[in-house]
C-alpha cells in the first residue's frame, strides 16, 4: 500500500493500477448496524461495521488476541493500576489530533447511555477514576483487580471529545457526530438502505485501500449470493452452506472461510430433581433425573458422530469441538481430544447407570439461530435414537427459544455461544447460574460443579496469564470431559466469498465479522 | 354523512387501542426480550440493567399504562434497538412501501383490465382461454419463489437489472421517491412485478367476470337495441359498472400490500415497512410492533372508509348510513 503511494508520487506508474484495479467497494453484508452511535447497544450488527469508521481503544486481531493500536502500549503498575500510552500522530475525522483526553471522554461517555437494551458499562464498571498524566499518557486507577483490562476497553470504540457528553444518538445517525480514526470515514448511512464511507487521506495507518465503500444490508440469504454473482457486490459474508460448495468451485469466486471462537453444544438439566421433558418408557414422567447421572451425559456424547456430523449436514462449513473454544484460542486446552463415536459403550452407560432400554426426552433448538440449526437437531435426535432412547425434537424461532430457555423451560437444548475469551465462555455457560455473584448468566441448562465455579473465581481474579490459562485449562477438561456436564459438539466457519475481477482479499477474523480493516485490494 | 364518518373513525381508535394491549400481551407472553436484545456475553448485572433501562421489570399492567399515558401526548414510544422515536422510523421507511404497493396496483390495473376485458368480451378465443390459464398461474406462484426465480433469470443469467436495494432517488415534496430515476425504475422492476403478479391475475378474473354478467343485462341490450356504438357501450356502460368491484378490491388489497410486502421486500432487500418489521418481531422490538400495527390498523381504517364513500359516489343505488338522499 505504502509502497504504492510512493509510486504515485514519483509519476505515472499509478495510473496504469488505478485503471486495472477498481478502487470502489461494495460489501453485501447479512448485518446492518441499528445505530451509528458506538455506544448504545452491544450487539454482533454494531460490531461488524462501525470499526472502520470508529476504531476499538484496544485492537484485538483475527485471533482475538489483543494488540496495542490507538493505544501504543500499556503496562500494569500494581492490582489497581494501569498506565497507557496514546499512539502520537492520530487525527480524527475532523482533523483534530487524538490525545489522553478523548479516552476519558469515551470511558465517560458509556455510562451515560440511557434506555439501552444491552450496554457497554460492564467494560467499565470498575474503573474508579481515569487520570490524564500528560497529552498522550493516562492512568486507570480501578476499585478492583481486573485480569485483562486491555481486553474490555477493546469493546469500546474511539470517537472524538469534541462530539460532548450531552450528544444525541440521532446526531451519529445524520453523520454529524461520527467522528473517529478509522481508515474510512462517514459519507451516508440511510437504514435499511446502504451505508457508504470514503477513504479518510490522512489515516494514522498509511492510505486506505478503498475510495469508497459501500455496505448494502441484504438479509435474505439467495439474493446476498444472486447479488454477488451478478456482480451487484464485490464481497458478502455469511456465505449460506449450500452455496458455499458451489462456489468454492467457482473460478471467477473466491471464497475465504475461518473457524468460529464458537462453541455449539448440547446443554442438559443436571440440577433439578426432575426435569420437564424427560420421560420414561411407559411415557410416564420420571421421579428421578437421568441427566444428574455423568454416565448418562458421557452417553449421549459418545452416541455423537462429530464428523459425520459436520460433513453431512453443515457441509463440512465446521471443526468437531472438544472443549470451549477452538484450540488455536488463547487458554485453551492442548491435550483435550474430540470424544469419538461409540454406540456401543454409550449403550453400556446407559444401562450401567439404570437404563437399559432407555427413557424419552425432548431435544429443543432455535430454528432460525444458527445455520444449518434445524438440521443439526434432527441428526443429534437420530444419533440418540441409535443408543435406544426416544427423541422428540422441537425446534422454535429464536425470539421465543432464548427467553424460555433462560427461563428454564428446557430440559436437553442445542445452542451456541460465541465470545472472545475462554474465560468469558466458561464464566457464562459453566459457572453455576447465580444472580449474587453475577456469573453464569448464560448458563441456561443450569449445570453446576462447585469445583468449577471455584476455578472459575480464581482464574478471573488471577492477573498472571499463564496461571490462568492453566486453571481454565483444567476448567475444559472437568466440564467437557469428566462431568460431561455441556456436550460440545463443533466450532462453525464462517465463510466470506468475493469477486475475483474485484480484486479484494478478505481476511477473515474468528469472531466472524465482516471488519473493512480485513479486506484487502490485491490482484491475486 | 359526518355522523358516519365519526364513527367510523372512532371505531378504528378503538380497534388501535385494542392492537396495541394484543401486542402488549403477546411480547409479554413471548418472553423476555432482553435475551434476545443483549449481547451474549452480558453478564447477569448486565441483563438486570437492560430490563431496568427497558421499563421490564415492572408488571405488564403498568407498562401497558405507561405506555397509554406516553399515546396520550402523543409519544408512540422508541424503539429499544434504534433508540429514535419508532415512529419516526417507520415513517422513513414507508415512502419505499408506498411506492412499491403503488407501482403494483397500477401494473395490476394496466396488464389485467385490458386482458380482462378482451377475455370477457371474447371468451371463446385462444386469447381469452390462454389469459384463464396465465392467471391461475400467477395466483398460484408463492411470491418468494417468483421473487427468486427472477432474481436468477434477469439478474445473475442475464444481467439485465440489479438485484437488491431501492437505487436512486430524489425528493418529491421532501418524499424520496426512486420511481422517478432510471436507476430507481431498474431496481424496482423486479420486486413492483413479482408483487404485481398475483394481483394483475386477480384483476383480470375480475373484469372478466364482471364484463361477462354486464353485458347479460337489460340495459346493454337497451343500449344496442337504440344503436349506440359498441365503444360507447363498452366505456359508459360496461366499464362504468366494473369499476364497482374493482374499486373495492383494489382498495383493500393496496392496505393489505402496504402491510404484506413484507417477502418481497425480503427477498430483494427493498428497504420498506415490511423488512423493517420482521427484524423488530426477531428482536422483540415492542415499541417498534406497536407502532406499525397501530400505524397499519390505521392504514387499514382509512382506506376501507374511502372505498366505502368511494362507492356511494360509484353507484348512485348505494347509500352510505346516516347521509341524506
Amino acid at each position: 500500500m505504502a509502497l504504492r503511494a510512493a509510486l504515485c508520487a514519483i509519476g505515472t506508474l499509478c495510473l496504469s493500477t488505478s485503471a486495472l484495479m477498481a478502487q470502489d467497494l461494495t460489501i453485501g453484508s447479512k448485518l446492518e448496524p441499528n445505530t451509528l452511535d458506538p455506544h448504545f447497544r452491544n450487539a454482533g450488527e454494531n460490531h461488524s461495521h462501525l470499526p472502520g469508521m470508529m476504531e476499538y481503544l484496544v485492537w484485538r486481531d483475527q485471533d482475538l488476541v489483543v494488540q496495542p493500536h490507538l493505544i501504543s502500549s500499556w503496562e500494569q503498575v500494581d492490582p489497581v493500576t494501569w498506565t497507557f500510552v496514546v499512539r502520537d500522530g492520530v487525527l480524527f475525522h475532523d482533523g483534530t489530533p487524538m490525545t489522553a483526553s478523548d479516552f476519558a471522554f469515551v470511558i465517560a461517555r458509556v455510562p451515560t447511555i440511557v434506555d439501552s437494551p444491552g450496554d457497554f458499562s460492564g467494560f467499565v464498571e470498575d474503573i474508579e477514576r481515569v487520570e490524564i498524566t500528560g497529552d498522550l499518557t493516562f492512568t486507570l486507577h480501578l476499585s478492583r483487580p481486573v485480569a485483562d483490562l486491555p481486553r474490555d476497553l477493546s469493546a469500546l470504540m474511539m470517537i472524538s471529545e469534541e462530539v460532548g457528553l450531552d450528544v444525541a444518538t440521532r446526531a451519529f445517525d445524520t453523520g454529524a457526530a461520527v467522528i473517529g480514526t478509522g481508515p474510512y470515514r462517514l459519507e451516508a448511512f440511510v437504514p435499511g438502505q446502504h451505508l457508504i464511507m470514503s477513504r479518510f487521506e490522512d489515516y494514522w495507518g498509511g492510505l486506505p485501500d478503498w475510495a469508497r465503500v459501500t455496505i448494502l444490508p441484504i438479509s435474505s440469504d439467495p439474493t446476498r449470493v444472486a447479488a454477488l454473482l451478478s456482480g451487484e457486490v464485490d464481497l458478502i459474508d455469511f456465505v449460506p452452506l449450500d452455496d458455499a460448495a458451489r462456489l468454492r468451485q467457482d473460478p471467477d469466486i473466491r471464497v475465504f472461510e475461518r473457524e468460529e471462537s464458537r462453541l455449539m453444544f448440547v446443554a442438559m438439566d443436571s440440577v433439578r430433581d426432575r426435569t420437564p421433558h424427560v420421560w420414561g418408557l411407559d411415557g410416564a414422567a420420571l421421579d428421578v433425573n437421568p441427566l444428574q447421572d455423568p454416565r448418562v451425559r458421557t452417553a449421549l456424547s459418545l452416541a455423537i458422530d462429530r464428523d459425520l456430523l459436520i460433513d453431512r449436514v453443515l457441509q463440512g462449513a465446521g471443526t468437531p469441538a472438544a472443549q470451549a473454544l477452538p484450540p488455536e484460542i488463547e487458554c485453551s486446552n492442548q491435550t483435550l481430544s474430540v470424544t469419538a463415536p461409540d454406540p456401543e459403550r454409550a449403550r453400556a452407560l446407559l444401562a450401567e447407570a439404570g437404563y437399559p432400554d432407555g427413557f424419552g426426552l425432548t431435544l429443543h433448538g432455535p430454528s432460525d439461530r444458527y445455520p444449518g440449526g434445524e438440521r443439526v437437531v434432527q441428526a443429534l435426535a437420530q444419533m440418540w435414537s441409535r443408543i435406544g432412547l426416544d427423541i422428540e425434537v422441537e425446534t422454535v424461532t429464536r425470539n421465543v427459544f432464548f427467553p424460555a430457555a433462560a427461563d428454564n423451560d428446557y430440559s436437553v437444548y442445542f445452542a451456541g455461544y460465541g465470545a472472545t475469551t475462554v474465560l468469558n465462555v466458561l464464566n457464562m455457560i459453566a459457572h453455576t447460574n447465580d444472580r449474587e455473584v453475577n456469573r453464569g448468566a448464560a448458563n441456561r441448562g443450569r449445570y453446576s460443579n462447585p469445583e468449577v465455579d471455584a476455578l472459575i473465581v480464581e482464574a478471573s481474579a488471577t492477573l498472571d496469564a499463564e496461571q490462568r490459562c492453566a486453571l481454565l485449562s483444567r476448567v475444559n477438561e472437568i466440564v467437557f470431559s469428566e462431568d460431561m456436564g455441556i456436550i460440545p459438539l463443533y466450532h462453525p466457519l464462517n465463510i466470506w466469498a468475493a469477486r475475483a475481477d474485484a480484486n479484494v482479499t478478505f481476511e477473515p477474523n474468528a469472531e466472524g465479522l465482516t471488519w473493512i480493516h480485513g479486506a484487502s485490494l490485491s490482484p491475486n | 354523512m359526518l355522523t358516519y364518518v365519526a364513527s367510523r373513525i372512532l371505531q378504528g381508535i378503538a380497534l388501535m387501542l385494542v392492537i396495541s394491549l394484543l401486542v402488549f400481551l403477546a411480547v409479554y407472553m413471548i418472553g423476555n426480550p432482553v435475551e434476545v436484545l443483549i449481547d451474549p456475553e452480558a453478564t447477569q448485572a448486565d441483563r438486570d440493567r437492560a430490563i431496568r433501562a427497558l421499563g421490564l421489570d415492572r408488571p405488564v399492567w403498568q407498562q401497558y399504562l405507561r405506555f397509554l399515558g406516553d399515546l396520550l401526548r402523543g409519544d408512540v414510544g422508541s424503539s429499544w434497538v434504534y433508540n429514535r422515536p419508532a415512529l419516526t422510523v417507520m415513517l422513513e421507511r414507508m415512502p419505499a412501501t408506498v411506492e412499491l404497493a403503488l407501482g403494483a396496483i397500477f401494473l395490476s390495473i394496466v396488464v389485467g383490465v385490458p386482458l380482462g376485458l378482451l377475455a370477457g368480451l371474447y371468451p371463446h378465443t385462444r386469447l381469452a382461454k390462454g389469459v384463464m390459464t396465465a392467471s391461475i398461474v400467477g395466483f398460484s406462484l408463492p411470491t418468494f419463489w417468483v421473487g427468486i426465480m427472477f432474481i436468477v433469470v434477469f439478474s445473475v443469467e442475464l444481467g439485465w437489472l440489479p438485484v437488491t436495494g431501492r437505487g436512486d432517488t430524489i425528493d418529491l415534496f421532501g418524499v424520496p421517491v426512486s420511481l422517478l430515476t432510471a436507476d430507481g425504475l431498474s431496481h424496482a422492476i423486479l420486486p413492483v412485478t413479482a408483487l404485481a403478479l398475483a394481483r394483475v391475475a386477480l384483476v383480470m378474473r375480475l373484469v372478466r367476470a364482471g364484463t361477462q354478467e354486464v353485458l347479460e343485462q337489460d340495459y346493454i341490450k337497451l343500449a344496442r337495441a337504440k344503436g349506440l356504438s359498441e365503444g360507447r357501450i363498452l366505456r359508459v356502460h360496461v366499464l362504468k359498472n366494473l369499476l364497482i368491484p374493482l374499486v373495492t378490491i383494489l382498495g383493500l388489497d393496496f392496505a393489505g400490500l402496504m402491510a404484506f410486502a413484507i417477502v418481497t421486500e425480503s427477498v430483494f432487500a427493498w428497504p420498506g415497512m415490511g423488512k423493517l418489521i420482521i427484524d423488530s418481531i426477531y428482536n422483540l422490538d415492542r415499541p417498534m410492533i406497536v407502532a406499525y400495527l397501530v400505524v397499519i390498523v390505521g392504514i387499514f381504517v382509512v382506506v376501507n372508509l374511502a372505498v366505502d364513500l368511494l362507492y356511494g359516489l360509484l353507484d348512485p343505488r348505494v347509500s352510505v348510513k346516516g347521509s341524506r338522499q
